[in-house]
């Protein structure tokens, strides 16, 4: 019997099965100053006060969930009065979209968005699509950029409304929102911006970048799944049709009772993603880029999205000759993502890589790793080792076969 | 992702026989096959002696279904008759693996790699003799 050369040879194990958790971009472990804000509306009876109700702990809830909204307020120079709460970033959208287009309706019903816009923006417009309106989905470059000049080619004398995300959930790539906003004010086209990804990390400011509507979550951000808002810049003098019904909370917006300790929670984790906005973008860019260099000892890896326009926290690298789905089995001890977590099932390459023309193969090849407050340097340093490690060994069990395909 | 079965996850992480076949006696045999929409490719190396399979290797590229199926063949064709290489279809090996029915597609390489050996068996000459 003659034994394969290198058999038994290649193990996938890793070496070490400490979790590593790279994955920020779909969700942020709840800082305890979070958890303890949150504690005294969790227990006795603050759990049962409803912040609608008369009595006194009723009216406390409903002083905790104000003063909740001055801190998200706070991070994106709003007035507490502009924050709608939700149930998290995907009804923020829906509301946005949903309920601007309808109020607009008479003036006009065209619609601008982008190809890579989350699926809730997209899938939202596909409804709006069904109801009649006119959707233009614009295409970004290969930098998973959007060209500001075919963002004002694409506005037409009936378009109400844009939708563009500030960054990108999968590449990190930023959005000129500044501009896209200045033209909206001057096209009288109301803006709204998907800040799920941004908010605690880059600076916003509803009235200085022009931004109408600002949906926003709070487990991006270190806060409690479960709770989002959406910012309505009322300066411009705007309103949404709701798309809920019932009693009247939240001025008839959004009815419904307010989850206090929710919504508690998300104020603190606003609070601190303001407190944290001068220090911690830097801290994880620089992990960040040092995972990028360390990955860069592979040949036929590559970086997807503008290198110098990007979130701190995202890196999306593609590996030539490595399925998508086997490198994350392969890495199952370190938490990152094949695309985006709220799409993929791992069979299928992803529709943001492949808008900026990445190749089926080098679209299901890519690997998303995003990083947060809790990254430390120790970490990134053993991920780039897993990963080198990993790479190299699906490389050899392919070889000479990832050649060809 | 997928939930793998305890079966995937062995051969995933510990494949059988990946890379080439060193020289020794018997007929060598390989066959290759992948399809580019499904992002799979896999080559096999089969040495056959008396009608025996009497080692297998392979080469593979694709999601984990694809590498343990793979490293399952490699394991268990050794030691069977050649006509094994006719009879593992990709239906048998998604039943041992516990493979989803939206992916058994991927692993028809396998199966056309498979055939594609035994058609080079065939086309020797030998496997008319039970003693070749």
């Amino acid at each position: 019997m003659h034994k394969p050369m290198s058999e038994a040879s290649i193990s996938l194990e890793p070496a070490d099965d400490r979790l590593i958790y790279l994955d920020y971009a779909s969700g942020t472990p709840v800082d305890p100053m979070v958890t303890a804000a949150m504690q005294p509306w969790l227990t006795g009876v603050g759990s049962a006060a409803n912040a609608s109700a008369s009595h006194r702990i009723g009216q406390s809830a409903a002083a905790a969930c104000v003063r909740a909204s001055e801190q998200v307020a706070g991070l994106v120079n709003a007035s507490p009065d502009e924050i709608v709460w939700t149930s998290g970033a995907t009804e923020s959208i829906n509301l946005a979209l949903l309920g601007a287009a309808r109020f607009q309706s008479e003036r006009g019903r065209h619609i601008v968005t982008c190809v890579t816009e989350h699926p809730a923006v997209l899938k939202t417009c596909d409804e709006l699509r069904r109801q009649g309106y006119d959707v233009t989905v614009l295409p970004v470059d290969s930098g998973g950029l959007l060209s500001i000049d075919a963002f004002v080619a694409a506005l037409q004398p009936d378009t109400v409304l844009a939708s563009i995300m500030h960054v990108n959930n999968e590449t990190g790539v930023i959005h000129d929102i500044d501009s896209i906003g200045m033209v909206c004010r001057d096209h009288g086209v109301l803006l709204h911006v998907d800040a799920a990804q941004s908010a605690g990390r880059l600076p916003l400011d509803v009235r200085a970048q022009g931004i109408d509507l600002l949906s926003l979550s709070a487990h991006k951000l270190y806060g409690p799944k479960g709770v989002g808002a959406l910012c309505l810049n009322r300066q411009r003098s705007r309103r949404v049709e709701p798309l809920l019904f019932g009693g009247g909370q939240q001025r008839g917006l959004r009815p419904g009772t307010l989850p206090t300790h929710q919504v508690v929670g998300m104020g603190q984790a606003c609070e601190l993603g303001a407190d944290h906005l001068s220090t911690e973008p830097a801290k994880v860019a620089s992990l960040r880029d040092t995972l990028w260099m360390n990955l860069q000892q592979l040949d036929g890896i590559q970086l997807n999205g503008q290198a110098d326009q990007r979130a701190c926290h995202i890196l999306n690298v593609s590996f030539s000759g490595v399925d998508g789905e086997s490198l994350l089995l392969a890495l199952e001890d370190l938490a990152v993502s094949a695309g985006a977590a709220c799409t993929s099932d791992g069979a299928e390459p992803s529709a943001v890589l492949r808008s900026l023309g990445c190749s089926d193969t080098q679209a299901s090849s890519a690997v998303r790793f995003s990083l947060g407050r809790h990254t430390s340097a120790e970490e990134v340093e053993q991920a780039s080792m897993r990963v080198v490690g990993a790479v190299t060994r699906l490389r050899t069990i392919a070889e000479p076969l990832a050649q060809q395909t | 992702m997928s939930s793998y079965s305890a079966l995937v996850r062995t051969h995933f992480f510990a494949p059988h026989g990946t890379g080439e076949l060193a020289t020794g006696p018997g007929l060598v045999v390989s066959g290759k096959a992948g399809a580019q929409a499904d992002r799979v490719a896999v080559a096999f190396q089969l040495r056959v002696a008396a009608g025996v399979i009497d080692a297998c290797v392979f080469r593979a590229r694709g999601c984990p279904y694809v590498i343990a199926a793979a490293s399952l063949v490699a394991a268990e064709l050794p030691g069977q008759s050649a006509t094994a290489m006719r009879e593992l279809t990709a239906r048998l090996l998604a039943d041992r693996l516990a493979v989803p029915r939206d992916r058994l597609g991927r692993l028809l390489a396998i199966e056309d790699a498979l055939r594609t050996c035994w058609q080079a068996w065939e086309n020797s000459g030998l496997s008319a003799s039970p003693s070749s």
